[in-house]
């Protein structure tokens, strides 16, 4: 695809996506806080089940996408590819931090702890460096093509490590912890809980979607910034 | 194998002849272990207990600082774009470059990390474990550093962000390698473990060593 | 009300997540427009000065 055409055309779906995704984001949100009675055994700490469950998720199939779009830049050479790894890896780490961050705070109220080194929370911590490590490796190599195959074979070699990591990890953890603490989180959720849950990480989604869609847009103007349409366009409007 | 026997002879040379270079890792690996012994005080319990995990993770990170040093003095001397231009030479040459370089880290530290684990009181067989997991992980830690001082390669300040890169993907490694040696030490089964590393470490030699040489390319050209 | 908001002792845990969460998705959403806007003001600002 053609950078103008890319550039053109993705503007009406930024829009559609921000918006759809605020209005499920401030539903689901909404739903979840006020109109969602206490859970059994946690009480209202639950609610952070709202953020962490779609944080989680996301972070995940960003770095799943990034490594998809490794191996179509290493296959194919496609610029967009690379576009969309830079734009997506910071997005990644935040959501991650998000992730992170609602999960410690909220073990404190449920196990009476602020983090457990357990399987998830250990493949959620590595996931949130190896995002780091691709920002930090963009910024360190100056030529673009360069930049942009060391990305892939880093998003590539990480894919091919998480389910290794998750499963040395898990064994590891049972290994030390006699089930002391049992997570039980998304097991024994009730519709109740459901149906916000479900319009929270579909918004989550299609925000996070628009987010980096509107990052690449803003990339594939800085990388074309000489290109006449791109004048065209800065100097029209 | 012409390439392959010369590249392996030249690397151990050097190495012989730049001495404190190939050296400073196992130095490095001694004194941290020495200072955990030193600083976990009398206590033989605790030392007991964290002597396979600070062996270990010592002994990767001893690795890790030899890495980067992997491809340094062939792009010092910018013979690095030579070796890979012609096809045919690339893979003896790069399988070469990763045997010499466990050879000279892996290999001793595996030899050296037993050696430090006695001042932390570990019976023998424990130790004799510590050092078949070691043997077999140090190798999957060269090939897998292998791809990241492949892609930091001629970048200067690549050491901390090398470090970055790499030390998430050991972690597996990391944990069934001392997760192996604990169940040995507990009277645990410790066969599992000690397969997945295995498994891990034929994935990385078949995969790993063919596409170096590409990825040195490509570092190259651009 | 305020009950609701308190929500027993977990209120706090609860709404610092919620504002932190919240603040960074307004962020993330809000950089690649504002850097868009910026390049946008950059790039004409040039080509007035050429």
């Amino acid at each position: 695809m053609s950078p103008e055409i890319f550039f053109r055309g993705s503007l009406m779906w930024v829009y559609c996506l921000y918006l759809i995704g605020i209005l499920g984001l401030s539903l689901g949100t909404i739903w979840g806080l006020f109109f969602v009675p206490p859970e059994k055994f946690q009480g209202d700490s639950f609610r952070i089940m709202f953020i962490h469950v779609p944080a989680a998720h996301l972070s995940q199939i960003i770095y799943i996408g990034i490594a998809v779009a490794g191996v179509v830049y290493i296959v194919w050479r496609t610029k967009m590819a690379d576009v969309f790894m830079a734009a997506a890896a910071p997005v990644g780490l935040i959501t991650t931090g998000l992730a992170l961050l609602s999960g410690i705070v909220w073990g404190k109220p449920t196990w009476g702890t602020w983090w457990v080194w357990d399987a998830r929370t250990i493949s959620v911590l590595i996931l949130f460096f190896l995002f780091f490590g691709q920002i930090a490796l963009r910024q360190a190599v100056s030529r673009p093509e360069r930049a942009a195959f060391a990305v892939s074979v880093l998003a590539i070699v990480g894919a091919i490590n998480i389910p290794i990591i998750k499963y040395s990890v898990e064994w590891f953890t049972t290994l030390h912890q006699p089930a002391s603490i049992t997570l039980t989180r998304e097991s024994a959720i009730s519709m109740v809980f459901l149906i916000p849950l479900l319009i929270n990480i579909a918004s989550f989604y299609i925000y996070i979607a628009g987010v980096v869609l509107a990052g690449m847009r803003t990339l594939v103007l800085r990388r074309h910034k000489h290109t006449s349409w791109v004048q065209a366009w800065t100097g029209s409007s | 194998m012409k390439v392959f026997l010369a590249t392996l002879r030249r690397d151990l040379l050097v190495a012989i002849r730049t001495g404190s270079e190939t050296l400073n890792p196992l130095v490095f690996l001694v004194l941290v272990g020495v200072i955990f012994a030193l600083v976990l005080g009398n206590d033989h319990a605790a030392r007991e207990l964290t002597g396979i995990p600070v062996v270990w993770t010592t002994a990767l990170f001893a690795n890790m600082l030899a890495l980067e040093g992997l491809f340094r003095r062939e792009q010092d001397e910018g013979t690095l774009a030579t070796i890979l231009v012609a096809n045919e030479s690339a893979l003896p040459a790069t399988v070469a470059k990763l045997i010499a370089h466990w050879l000279l880290t892996g290999l001793p530290i595996s030899v050296l990390a037993p050696l430090i684990g006695l001042g932390f009181g570990l019976s023998f067989e424990t130790l004799g474990i510590l050092s078949g997991t070691l043997l077999i992980g140090t190798p999957i830690l060269t090939l897998v550093g292998a791809i990241g001082a492949a892609l930091v390669v001629g970048l200067g300040r690549g050491g901390v962000l090398l470090t970055l890169l790499v030390l998430p993907l050991f972690v597996p490694v990391l944990l069934l390698g001392i997760g192996t040696c604990q169940q040995f030490q507990f009277n645990a089964e410790y066969i599992p473990p000690l397969l997945g590393l295995l498994a891990i470490l034929s994935g990385a030699i078949t995969a790993i060593p063919i596409s170096i040489a590409p990825i040195l390319r490509f570092s190259q050209d651009q | 009300m305020l009950e609701a908001f308190a929500m027993g002792d977990h209120g706090v845990y609860v709404w610092s997540v919620y504002i932190v969460s919240i603040g960074f998705l307004i962020g993330l959403g809000m950089y690649p427009l504002m850097s868009l806007r910026h390049l946008k003001r950059k790039n004409s600002n040039r080509e007035e000065i050429e």
